[in-house]
């Protein structure tokens, strides 16, 4: 097929080290991660997706409250976030775009007595069970919360504050990962969808498309929802649903939120993220008056001054969860260097799957040095 | 006609748009015996074409020679069957084979709004056409506006362009027969056009001429109006440019000046206002949100959605009426209207009603003729690299170039890689040029690039409008 | 003043920008603006650059003001009555 898509793309190459499969955050990520570790890859990229979990990101880099029952988790979000600075400069560096990545502290904002008391329990039920000092997680009443974001309203009792906690622009940062891998050598991107996948029998993948057959030394998954189909057939599973999150998105305004917040983000333009439902609805990305208005009334009594700002759109996006809502990085027995790798925190682990969670995958060690994350897990929990 | 505060909201059909094919659907569905909603974002009833109708046909001559048709149909909402609700902007719609439900925002007569939601058996979409956008530096200044825009001053207040003599005036830039309609106008109602500039490419008229003869032939009253329109705007005796290439507005705050190139000559005219036109194109905005299947229409470079006999859409209790279903003419969109009106009617209450009117959508004989003597331009003939794609966010043709370069290979991933489309109009005004420019720099055809998706709110809404329809408990906190 | 209003007819009184302004019954807010001699309406939110109506039925955002009130309204779908009141983006001197 002869496209002009890109100097990588349409080279006619159809052999690679390893195939990465998603042309979302998390794929795109473990392939730049892969690449600047001297890997040749191929990634596969189904392109405009509406199911894409990445275009409908919050964009928060978020660790408070994460894994609080599951220290491998709060370990690696800890992780992530600690190293999303330097991640995003280096992509800026390589590509020129802004990630807006900003490490602005993160606020849960309660606007009742009783939301607040939930939270506080929730907090000192997390450091019982682990070392308080590794978590900087704490309540702030009305008072400290006004000093950080004057714009609350009369409601608003107070927050949980996580100063590790920050934002960026998830769509800045699907666009950067896509912009340096690229512009780097050693990378063939391939804009079709993968229709099947094998272990051929003299080693190594084979991946069919539309446009052909492509064959790989290894492969990852990394294909969101679609990694449901492709897994069985490499010995692994995808136990992973949608979980619908309705998005409202305001006009610009003047900056008033700076900080990172659980259901509010303000974007680098100055329009505002509105968010956090969470519906089991199978693959409809539609939206709802009922669930829009409840986020835009928990919004307005938030911040008062959204009441005076226009709806521009509104979307329903879908959350790859697994069963339990940890990550599920997993390598093939069945067939040795096939692996998959899902989560829901697309954003907040991007700067570790370029990293640590890349570095795995190349030295063929995802299972061992993720024991936690394995799909294992939901097996034995239904034994 | 029933009085708004009754309750109809349980109406079996609800049409969207009141224009010539919303009103013969909504005609022929009440007379049919049904109850139809019809919705309409404008002021008053009659659509683009018919646009003021009431003032127009008694006050102004000129004008009203466009309105043939407009009483008899405009009469056709008094019926008890029929509620019309103008000043309703629609927000957002839903379809599944069972029926549809629609939301809209009322006006009341205080200025206060409310969100309304009906369900129906029935949705008839009749939101007619809009102009093709063209691309050009300087396209984004005040003062810039499409040719169709100077109609509905025209037709809305009055209005006719005319500066004092020395001071500059408006110049019409573009191609099809609005742009003779208009210049004709213009002068009968005592306004000035200083120039008009020909954008038509060279040698259209010669690839159409095969086509006249049939299009005489099939449609001979259609085609000696275009022969009078034609006439007269050369009579009138306006500066015209032909073969204009490297169209560009310049201005601080608003267009100042034209610039371009004719005969391989550079120009320059001062003006005060710069109409531009290339034809019309369906409006999708509530067929892409109903997330129905379009396709691509090559000859008008524009997509349509997918309909059946009568503008039936397969699967669902949809009907697309008029223009909004591919482009064919107001005459056109009246016999449509009829035709979608009574098959949902059918299709509603279950038995047998009068005969279709015999219109197909591709049955305007004229068609080739037409649309190989004004055939669309190329979506870059004008535009350079700094020129705005997407206005509302001031997105660049250079940048939406670049995203494609970065894998944005659909309309949605450069949306999301550039803010193309994000802006107050939702796309409207980007959207085709955006899937055309894909296709261009990636040879994929406009059917597999696809377009926008298109998400509620139709028109942006006010976040107090919302908690005022539907205070709806605040929920629990999540993490 | 660019445009001028060839037919008669009865007229409403609305405000706009804090002055009276005349305006034809029939008149939408937009046309009702044009009419007055304003040149621009809304701001640009990106870019801060006035606007004007290109379109004037609905479609292209060029003609957004403040319209009773009410902060982003289209003035070409809003039909004018006595005492509307109406804020553009300024820049009309």
């Amino acid at each position: 097929m002869d496209r002009k898509i890109g100097h990588n793309a349409g080279s006619g190459e159809r052999q690679a080290d390893i195939a990465i499969v998603g042309g979302g955050l998390v794929g795109t990520a473990l392939a730049w991660g892969c690449v600047e570790a001297g890997a040749r890859i191929a990634l596969f990229d189904a392109g405009d997706d509406r199911f894409h979990a990445s275009a409908g990101n919050f964009g928060l880099v978020w660790v408070q409250g994460k894994g609080r029952d599951v220290p491998a988790y709060a370990g690696l979000s800890r992780r992530s976030a600690a190293v999303w600075d330097s991640f995003a400069d280096t992509l800026a560096d390589r590509t020129g775009i802004d990630l807006s990545y900003r490490r602005t502290g993160g606020l849960k904002i309660a606007v009742s007595d009783d939301e607040l008391e939930g939270f506080a329990e929730e907090l000192r039920r997390g450091h019982n069970r682990r070392d308080p000092a590794s978590d900087n997680t704490r309540l702030i009443d009305r008072k400290e919360l006004a000093d950080l974001v004057p714009a609350i309203g009369p409601d608003v009792r107070g927050a949980t504050w996580c100063p590790d906690d920050g934002h960026a622009d998830p769509l800045a940062t699907l666009r950067a990962l896509h912009a340096a891998l690229d512009r780097a050598a050693n990378v063939t991107l391939i804009r079709e969808t993968v229709a099947d996948v094998s272990a051929q029998s003299g080693g190594g993948f084979e991946l069919r498309t539309s446009a052909g057959a492509y064959r790989a030394g290894r492969i990852v998954l990394a294909a969101g929802l679609g990694n449901v189909a492709l897994a069985p057939a490499l010995g692994l599973q995808a136990p992973v649903r949608p979980e619908r999150g309705q998005i409202v998105v305001t006009e610009r305004c003047d900056p008033f939120l700076d900080r990172a917040c659980h259901t509010v983000r303000q974007t680098a333009d100055g329009t505002v993220l509105l968010g956090d439902s969470k519906e089991e609805v199978g693959f409809d990305t539609g939206v709802t008056r009922t669930v829009a208005t409840s986020i835009l009334a928990r919004a307005a009594r938030t911040f008062p001054l959204l009441a005076e700002k226009r709806v521009v759109r509104i979307w329903g996006a879908l959350r790859v969860l697994t069963p339990d809502g940890l990550p599920v990085y997993e390598s093939s027995e069945r067939c040795p260097g096939a692996s998959v790798v899902t989560c829901h925190s697309g954003v907040t682990l991007a700067a570790a799957h370029a990293g640590e969670v890349a570095r795995a995958v190349l030295e063929d060690r995802l299972s061992s040095t993720y024991p936690a994350f394995s799909a294992a897990r939901f097996a034995e929990a239904a034994e | 006609m029933i009085d708004r505060r009754s309750e109809t909201k349980n109406a079996e059909i609800v049409v969207i748009g009141a224009g010539p094919a919303g009103l013969a659907a909504a005609r022929t569905a009440g007379e049919a015996g049904r109850t139809v909603l019809v919705l309409d974002e404008q002021p008053a009833a009659g659509g683009q074409v018919w646009r003021n109708a009431a003032e127009v046909m008694r006050r102004s001559d000129a004008l009203a020679r466009s309105y043939h048709g407009a009483e008899a149909a405009l009469a056709g909402l008094d019926n008890d069957r029929i509620d019309h609700r103008p000043g309703a902007v629609v927000i957002d719609a839903r379809a599944e084979p069972a029926g549809a439900t629609v939301t809209w925002l009322t006006r009341e007569p205080d200025g206060t709004r409310r969100i309304e939601e009906t369900e129906a058996a029935a949705l008839i979409v009749a939101t007619g056409a809009q102009e093709r956008a063209l691309a050009f530096p300087g396209a984004e200044l005040a003062g810039v506006m499409g040719i169709g825009g100077v109609q509905t001053a025209m037709k809305q207040g009055g209005l006719v362009p005319k500066t004092p003599d020395g001071a500059p005036g408006l110049v019409l830039a573009g191609q099809g027969p609005l742009l003779l309609l208009t210049l004709i106008q213009i002068r009968a109602l005592g306004g000035r056009v200083d120039a008009v500039l020909d954008l038509s490419e060279p040698g259209a008229i010669r690839r159409a001429l095969p086509h006249l003869p049939s299009a005489i032939a099939g449609d001979p009253g259609l085609m000696a109006d275009g022969a009078r329109l034609l006439a007269g705007a050369i009579r009138g005796g306006t500066r015209r440019y032909r073969h204009v290439t490297h169209l560009r507005a310049d201005g601080d705050d608003r267009v100042e000046q034209v610039r371009f190139r004719s005969a391989g000559r550079e120009e320059s005219l001062p003006c005060s206002i710069l109409a531009v036109h290339d034809g019309v194109i369906p409006n999708t905005q509530v067929t892409r949100l109903l997330d129905l299947p379009h396709e691509w229409d090559e000859p008008q470079q524009a997509f349509r959605p997918r309909v059946l006999q009568d503008g039936r859409v397969d699967g669902l209790p949809v009907w697309i009426a008029g223009d909004g279903a591919g482009i064919a003419g107001a005459g056109m969109a009246g016999r449509r209207g009829a035709d979608a009106g009574r098959d949902a009617a059918q299709t509603v209450g279950g038995q047998s009603v009068s005969a279709r009117s015999g219109a197909s959508p591709d049955g305007l004989a004229a068609r080739r003729f037409i649309d190989t003597l004004y055939a669309p331009l190329p979506v870059t003939a004008h535009a350079d690299n700094e020129t705005l794609i997407c206005r509302c966010e001031a997105v660049t043709l250079t940048s939406v170039r670049k995203a494609i370069a970065d894998g944005g290979t659909g309309p949605n991933r450069v949306k999301t890689f550039t803010r193309c489309g994000m802006g107050p109009c939702q796309g409207r005004m980007c959207g085709n040029l955006l899937t055309r420019i894909i296709a261009e720099e990636t040879g994929e055809a406009p059917d597999t690039v696809g377009a926008l998706r298109i998400r509620p709110p139709l028109k942006p809404v006010l976040v107090a409008d919302y908690l005022a329809s539907d205070p709806a408990p605040v929920p629990e906190a999540v993490s | 003043m660019t445009w001028q209003r060839t037919i008669g007819g009865p007229t409403v009184m609305i405000r706009v920008d804090g002055k009276p302004v005349e305006a034809a019954a029939h008149d939408t807010v937009a046309t009702a603006l044009l009419a007055a001699g304003h040149r621009h309406f809304g701001t640009n939110a990106k870019t801060g650059r006035p606007l004007a109506p290109a379109c004037l039925i609905g479609i292209c955002f060029g003609c957004l003001c403040t319209v009773d009130g009410r902060p982003g309204s289209q003035a070409c779908l809003e039909p004018v009555r006595d005492g509307l009141v109406v804020e553009t983006g300024g820049g009309n001197e």
